[in-house]
């Protein structure tokens, strides 16, 4: 279950986002519960403290308060490291971009700009996917940390493959991304599920991505070649025939 | 002897600070084995010159492969026969010793330089390779040569540990003495590289500073205008001249705001990223957004990353010099161990992620490629960096996180 919490000073827009976001839970049927809808940064930070499920976020960033939106996110970061912030905003500045990052918020609404309605479906939208994806165990993701509050989460269905440059570069690369970071092949394979098959020294593949076996050359849906040693080709070949009858 | 091979091999892979655990040790073993019974034969069966020839090719055969493959298993192969055939030549303790200790010696220089070469560009790197090359082949030259004069006329065994004695510390005091110059180089190139960057940020900075001289005078001038008008009391005539200008300095008044770039320490740094921009911002349409929201100051291999950005910055700007409603953004955020650099441009096509990490890989027309082959191996010789690189609503996104690592650490 996903608490919504609202935190909005012009009482009209929040009436609009609080009615939007209500019809969206109820026609959609999600599992997600308004909590709170407010102009009182204190009051979400008081129901924070004894609220132990993930949340929605929908803050205003210019509130007429002691705690402005920014100060307030960064709070509900210490409680919720988790939860998904939307920031709602009237104009859409550098700063704000900046503090996406800092705040590692999921969306920013410009008031005006965007639709408002649409905007917040699909943010609701997007944070059950990605909440429901953390529970299930099929659908579970490659997680690693940067930074104690920069935390990458990739999805490993979309992951086409893992490989090395030295023994210790990773990179892991999917279909939109490329990540390079500090970490070894041996740690990566232990923390990923079967689909996933050691093909060479350095190369770790998703077999649900191969689109097509050459002898000993496996082409990526994304037109990336690898080679694959030997011995390893009648265990990838079992894994992708396994993988198309499930498909 | 065969224990001595081990020993040797032992040695080896403490200097390249390889873990010694059940499977290497296997390895080791196998390896030694395989070269004992090579090298047995010859020892036995034929003349003392005959295997030194034999021997001496299949060394050389080996280091051309491990330098041509950077294959360990061939290095290990090659240091054994070499460690092998002092041994087996000689038979003097003394002169085991004395090749354990130019090995290590050599070992810690081959350090440096890896280290340093990483730095430095490909045609230093290739002189590196090249004089690691002759060096090498120098002393097996004189190790021939000598090992043939043994042969023809056998001299006292003395004058010989003396000779080598005096090759082996000639070869060290010379490798110590190109380290030192490589380092020197590096030390000039860095500050010439740093030095290039503030120029390029000053020059920038005049340029505004003029530009807003200018837009000054340009401003009293309008005001001027707008006395004619009032003057004569033509409204007409004034809303024309309104409408005329207004759009001049609208257009005037949009350019960056670099005085958000004031956060980034070290100076450097800041440089790189200021010349950058505005080097973009003079020369095509490109609206640039830049957030810095918090002042922060980073130490951690700072030369690294001033080459980095400049390379990340450097495809960007290009990439919207080609476009004519480019958006460019630059942002730099303090995390809680480390800064993030996000660099985002807006691109049309989507290029293939794995492909354009790789050597000579270009989008370019006339580029050579090596850019973000250049970037990648740089995040590689340095943990501190990682690099995720997306392809998101239009926008090629490159986040740059650097782990800050404190000096007692």
């Amino acid at each position: 279950m996903l608490n919504v919490f609202i935190c909005e000073d012009n009482s009209q827009h929040r009436d609009e986002i609080t009615q939007c976001v209500k019809n969206y839970i109820t026609i959609e049927d999600l599992p997600m519960q308004i909590v709170c809808s407010t102009e009182n940064p204190a009051e979400v930070l008081r129901l924070l403290k004894d609220n132990q499920a993930s949340g929605i976020y929908f803050i205003d960033i210019y509130l007429e308060n002691e705690t402005d939106g920014i100060a307030l996110a960064a709070a509900i970061r210490e409680h919720d490291p988790r939860g998904f912030i939307v920031f709602i905003t009237v104009d859409e500045g550098s700063y704000l971009l900046a503090l996406r990052y800092k705040l590692e918020a999921m969306d920013y609404i410009v008031k005006g700009r965007d639709n408002l309605q649409t905007r917040i479906h699909e943010c609701l939208q997007d944070a059950h996917k990605k909440y429901t994806g953390k529970c299930t165990p099929l659908q579970n993701n490659f997680v690693f940390a940067q930074s104690k509050d920069r935390v990458i989460s990739i999805p490993c269905d979309h992951i086409l493959y893992f490989t090395v440059t030295t023994p210790h570069n990773l990179i892991i690369l999917t279909a939109a991304a490329r990540h390079e970071f500090r970490y070894t092949l041996n740690d990566a394979q232990k923390r990923l599920p079967p689909n996933f098959i050691r093909c060479h020294r350095a190369y770790i593949v998703n077999t649900h991505k191969i689109s097509a076996l050459h002898k000993t050359i496996l082409h990526m849906e994304n037109g990336d070649t690898i080679a694959a040693a030997k011995k390893y080709i009648p265990k990838i070949k079992a894994a992708m025939k396994i993988s198309q009858e499930i498909s | 002897m065969f224990l001595e091979i081990i020993l040797m091999h032992i040695v080896l892979l403490r200097l390249q600070k390889e873990p010694l655990r059940g499977k290497k040790i296997a390895e080791v073993l196998i390896i030694s084995a395989a070269v004992f019974i090579i090298v047995l034969p010859f020892q036995f069966a034929l003349p003392d010159f005959t295997r030194v020839a034999a021997c001496t090719i299949f060394v050389l055969v080996a280091t051309a492969f491990s330098f041509a493959k950077e294959n360990r298993l061939a290095q290990s192969v090659f240091f054994a026969c070499f460690a092998n055939m002092i041994f087996l030549l000689f038979a003097q303790f003394s002169f085991f010793v004395m090749a354990c200790g130019a090995f290590i010696l050599a070992g810690e220089a081959g350090k440096i330089y890896e280290n340093q070469t990483k730095n430095l560009d490909e045609i230093t790197t290739n002189s590196v390779n090249l004089f690691l090359m002759i060096g090498t082949g120098i002393t097996w030259l004189v190790f021939i040569a000598l090992l043939v004069l043994q042969q023809i006329a056998p001299i006292n065994s003395t004058a010989v540990i003396f000779l080598n004695a005096i090759i082996f510390a000639m070869l060290a005091i010379l490798l110590l003495v190109f380290t030192n110059s490589v380092r020197g180089e590096l030390n000039i190139r860095m500050k010439d590289e740093s030095f290039a960057n503030m120029l390029n940020y000053t020059n920038s900075i005049e340029k505004m500073a003029t530009d807003a001289r200018k837009f000054r005078h340009d401003h009293l001038n309008l005001l001027h205008g707008f006395d004619g008008y009032f003057a004569k009391n033509d409204i007409n005539g004034l809303f024309g001249y309104y409408k005329k200008y207004a759009n001049v300095f609208r257009e005037e008044t949009a350019k960056i705001e670099t005085d958000a770039l004031q956060k980034i320490n070290p100076p450097e740094i800041r440089g790189v990223i200021a010349a950058k921009l505005l080097s973009a911002d003079a020369a095509a349409e490109t609206k640039i957004h830049i957030g810095v929201p918090y002042e922060f100051s980073i130490t951690t291999a700072a030369f690294d990353l001033c080459r980095i950005l400049g390379i990340l910055l450097d495809n960007a700007v290009e990439a919207c010099e080609k476009n004519s409603e480019a958006v460019l953004k630059f942002l730099a955020v303090k995390k809680d161990d480390g800064i993030l650099f996000v660099i985002e441009n807006t691109c049309r096509t989507t290029p293939n992620l794995s492909r354009i990490f790789k050597r000579g890989e270009t989008t370019k027309k006339d580029g050579g490629g090596l850019g973000l082959y250049t970037a990648s191996l740089l995040i590689e010789a340095n943990p501190c960096f990682s690099l995720t690189t997306r392809v998101e609503q239009g926008f090629f996104i490159q986040e740059l996180f650097v782990k800050e690592q404190s000096n007692n650490a």
